[in-house]
């Protein structure tokens, strides 16, 4: 390699120009050799020429130019940005618009105030503390419970429990939204969540869905359900025997629900009803409200002990809504032991005091009663509910009512206890309850306006003023004068008229009283209102009747609100009470009023369930997704039995389909079934992962001023 | 074109770039950290690299390699960061006002240094085919020793030699012509005479173009026209070498500046990881 030097480095000597120099000769056609100097100025002065920048130099005040230029530009942007000034107020920085969901934001939405100045922006970066608003401001409107940044959103126990892992320790590392969402982008919300990710802790992989993919569950396919149906009863007997209800084909009675991609049972009517609509309203009816029977009323009334009037009742047996009333009518806890029976023995010679304490308790009876007929509809049945009666909300309380008409309350107090208030008072006021009891009826008599003048003179000690006391002897005075006047007229009336009457009478009497026995003999006897149709008979469409001494509610259609409604109260505010268990053993029996639970096992007392829709999913998490919608073609090959195997006989967990296979996939999609976890797997495993907490959305952007 | 095989060392390093950016890439993923972040820090590291073969030329003197290696590394991470710089932006356009900016100069910077790559290895070919090479540093040095020489020419000339209106469009078109500037495009030149058609229609007002350059004093004036326009053409092309630095080296100072920017506000606005 030749090291000699090519020649001096120095631009002065060499007549050719050189890249250090910022300033070349302007005379091109005669470049001088002494050249212009460095800050480009002619040495001829005048005589010479105007130096031109060499490229390089050129070059170099462009970049720095075009650097400056930059600078002051964005300086200028920022400094007159918004009129705030702050980050925030930002334009130019914004990384780009927000998704149309997320469009009205404010950025102190998300993002934390502390970056609303540069100072507090730089300090951000200094200490790298970064957006410590983190998912706070995602969380504050995306409501994804208390464990929503735990692994799948679900508690670190859960998640260990689910996956078998019972050695290993829950994983209680924490997510951030922004680690797979991304907003500012395109209008959309981008979420980065690829295979590897899913490998993050997911450690088994594999090649792909046909190869080395863990296989479906047992039950894959078959969800849990929510009705009782067998298709294949109905397949094989039912439809045989009455081939007119038979539907042509699934979508008789399925239908696609192209917002979820769910397949779902068409609604009742027009499916299951137009065979079971008669097993309804032909149900029994609830036995809703009955008083106990009580025996030897007689002998009770001859001790001085009688209750009144008190119902016959045919059907001994205490509903549990009877056992609710009496216990929130505050009745006394001495009579613990008579509110279990359904029969009252009140013919105990011998022992007084017990018919004592039936009698006490009857009239507390009637005493609520008569309560319950001053007050309205919402405090009756608010006695009858389970919880606290400020739990409910009216339109709860309107259906749990069922519309109890007043006519028939008015008709049970008619029926059962005709002088209820007659009763109570003599109770009350410690006489005996029955007139014609032991007591004679001189007794009585002699005894009433004792108790009547006592009042009246209570009544005078409460009025009590001097006024009422001259205003009384007043009117006594003009009362006996007009007596006395009276009388007079009386005397001259009853002479006259007696007189002429006593003619009359003597002249048409008998004449009259023989043609009125003879019309009597012609009237024929048509109507009677000794068969008019009452309780049961007249209520075959349902509603609430009176019958035996027992209130009675007929359920009316399918989804009946009334027994709807306190099955659901019940499991929802009976919190494992005995009166609750008995009133949803009572209706969701097998035979209960209105048969709820021949078909929706989704509603159970004992596991607490209610879920009445067939196509809701179930509260659940869910770690797999399916879309009937993406694969329900109009292609004869393919039917839903492409999937779905029926199966003569029930399986243990009630389904009447073999679970969906692995081979259902590849049959159609072969080998190109997207190995894409995400294709059929969800993250967010959370039931609530679509709830929004709406009060938190500030949609009108109302200001605390506002 | 030819295209001068990478060295080997150059292509090992940037195969290793690449392999490393992208277990990087990878890991972070499984890691569940943002992938534009960890792009990101990348693409500055690339940047950096590349900027790196700026400052190298600012320091000839240190041991550290010849030019032509840093510029193959170079050119090795400016495809390296073509590909982190999608991967970074996520293969779409961005939406803010400052992303665009900062996507708009990046493309500017890759785009520029592509058909400066292009240029330098397709021009220099073209130089070479006439038989001469210029260094364009001397070019105004040669400018000027024609026009000596063709003053000289016409002054050595015996008076009446040469036609009046032949002397006046040396004077008004020839002599302007050899003094002049060549342009950033080349010149259309006339097969038959060699020299710039613009030049021979402006003549045409003098003289015949066929009379003027059949003339025999004048054929010692028209080699060095025919000279000039040779030389013209070597000075655009050389230009043009040297032209797309004027976009890609200003481009790469702002680019700096909306770095650091876009960094500070990235590193500012980090919504937190996986813990």
């Amino acid at each position: 390699m030749n090291t000699k030097p090519r020649g001096a480095f120095d631009s002065r000597t060499t007549r050719y120009l050189r890249p250090d120099r910022p300033y070349i000769c302007g005379n091109s056609s005669q470049p001088c050799s002494s050249g212009p100097t460095g800050s480009g100025v002619c040495p001829h002065g005048e005589a010479g020429c105007f130096p031109r920048m060499s490229e390089g130099y050129l070059r170099k005040r462009v970049q720095r130019s075009l650097f400056l230029l930059f600078l002051g530009g964005l300086l200028i942007t920022l400094a007159t940005g918004g009129d705030e000034k702050g980050p925030f107020d930002q334009e130019f920085i914004s990384p780009g618009p927000l998704s149309h969901f997320h469009s009205q934001f404010e950025c102190s939405d998300c993002h934390s105030t502390d970056l609303n100045s540069w100072q507090g922006l730089l300090s951000s970066v200094w200490d790298g503390s970064g957006d410590n608003f983190a998912s706070d401001g995602c969380l504050k409107c995306h409501d994804q419970g208390p464990h929503a940044l735990s692994a799948h959103g679900i508690s670190p126990e859960a998640l260990r429990e689910r996956s078998g892992l019972e050695g290993v320790a829950p994983f209680h590392d924490q997510t951030q939204c922004a680690v797979c969402h991304a907003e500012h982008g395109h209008g959309s919300h981008e979420v980065h969540l690829s295979d590897s990710r899913c490998q993050t802790c997911h450690q088994q992989q594999f090649e792909s869905f046909v190869s080395g993919h863990p296989p479906f569950s047992e039950d894959y396919g078959n969800k849990p359900r929510t009705l009782s149906f067998s298709h294949s009863d109905h397949a094989l007997r039912h439809f045989k025997t009455m081939p007119e209800f038979a539907p042509e084909s699934c979508s008789g009675c399925h239908q696609l629900n192209e917002t979820t991609g769910a397949m779902t049972v068409l609604p009742y009517e027009e499916s299951c009803g137009q065979c079971h609509t008669e097993d309804i309203v032909k149900s029994e009816a609830v036995k809703f409200f009955a008083l106990p029977m009580i025996f030897g009323l007689e002998e009770m009334k001859e001790e001085g002990m009688g209750v009144g009037d008190w119902p016959y009742i045919d059907i001994l047996d205490l509903t549990p809504w009877t056992r609710r009333w009496y216990q929130s009518s505050g009745m006394d806890s001495e009579f613990s032991e008579l509110m279990k029976l359904s029969e009252l023995e009140g013919d105990e010679p011998g022992n007084p005091a017990k018919v004592r304490e039936v009698q006490e308790f009857a009239m507390s009876i009637k005493r609520s009663f008569m309560k319950d007929m001053i007050s309205d509809l919402r405090s009756w049945i608010g006695r009858l509910l389970p919880g606290e009666y400020s739990e409910w909300t009216s339109d709860e309380l309107a259906q749990l009512s069922g519309q109890f008409p007043i006519a028939l309350l008015v008709k049970m107090q008619e029926r059962w206890f005709p002088d209820l208030d007659t009763e109570l008072n003599r109770f009350d006021s410690g006489m005996p309850v029955d007139p014609q009891s032991q007591a004679s009826e001189e007794e009585v008599t002699e005894e009433k306006p004792a108790v009547a003048d006592s009042v009246v003179d209570e009544d005078d000690l409460l009025a009590g003023s001097e006024e009422d006391l001259l205003l009384d002897e007043e009117e006594d005075l003009l009362m006996d004068e007009g007596d006395l006047l009276a009388e007079d007229e009386d005397l001259l009336a009853e002479s006259e008229e007696d007189l002429l009457l006593e003619e009359d009478d003597l002249l048409s009497g008998d004449l009259d009283q023989k043609q009125d026995a003879d019309k009597e003999e012609t009237i024929v006897q048509e109507h009677s209102l000794e068969e008019t149709s009452v309780g049961r008979h007249w209520a075959n469409l349902g509603g609430w009747y009176e019958e035996a001494g027992v209130v009675w509610y007929k359920p009316v259609q399918h989804a009946d609100p009334f027994l709807k409604a306190w099955i659901e109260a019940e499991i929802r505010h009976g919190a494992n009470e005995e009166i609750s268990a008995e009133i949803l053993s009572l209706l969701l029996a097998d035979n209960a009023p209105g048969k709820c639970s021949k078909c929706h096992s989704g509603v159970s007392a004992e596991k607490g369930a209610l879920n009445w829709n067939p196509a809701a999913r179930e509260e659940k998490v869910r770690f797999s997704k399916f879309s009937h919608a993406d694969h329900v073609f109009s292609d004869a090959d393919l039917q839903c039995t492409s999937c779905h195997e029926p199966r003569e006989s029930q399986s243990s967990s009630g389904h009447d389909w073999f679970p969906v296979k692995m081979e259902s996939c590849t049959d159609c999609h072969g080998q190109e079934v997207a190995d894409d976890c995400t294709l059929c797997h969800q993250y967010h495993v959370s039931p609530g992962i679509r709830k929004l907490k709406s009060a938190s959305i500030n949609i009108f952007r109302m200001t605390e001023e506002d | 074109m030819k295209i001068r095989p990478p060295h080997s060392g150059v292509l090992l390093l940037i195969l290793i770039g690449i392999v490393v950016s992208f277990y990087f890439l990878e890991q972070a993923d499984a890691m569940l950290a943002n992938p534009a972040v960890t792009s990101g820090w990348i693409l500055l590291g690339s940047f950096v690299i590349l900027c790196l073969y700026g400052a190298r030329k600012k320091v000839p003197f240190l041991p550290i390699g010849k030019t032509a290696t840093w510029l193959q590394l170079h050119l090795g991470f400016g495809v390296i960061s073509t590909w982190l710089f999608l991967e970074h932006v996520g293969y779409r356009f961005p939406t803010g006002l400052f992303e665009t900016h900062l996507y708009v100069l990046y493309s500017l910077l890759l785009i520029s240094g592509f058909l400066g790559w292009l240029v330098m290895r397709a021009l220099p070919e073209t130089l070479r085919a006439d038989g001469r090479e210029v260094n364009p540093l001397r070019i105004p040095d040669e400018l000027a020793g024609m026009v000596k020489k063709s003053d000289d020419c016409i002054a050595g000339l015996e008076p009446g030699e040469l036609n009046p209106e032949i002397l006046k469009g040396y004077f008004e078109v020839v002599r302007p012509y050899l003094c002049s500037g060549c342009g950033i495009l080349p010149s259309r030149i006339h097969p038959e005479f060699g020299v710039p058609q613009s030049l021979i229609q402006r003549l045409q007002d003098y003289e015949s173009p066929t009379v003027l350059f059949s003339s025999e004093p004048f054929l010692p004036v028209q080699r060095i026209v025919r000279e000039k326009a040779v030389l013209d053409l070597h000075r655009v092309r050389q230009r043009w070498m040297r032209g797309w630095l004027f976009v890609h080296v200003p481009v790469t100072g702002v680019m700096v500046l909306m770095i650091i920017l876009h960094v500070i506000l990235v590193t500012a606005f980090k919504a937190g990881g996986a813990s």
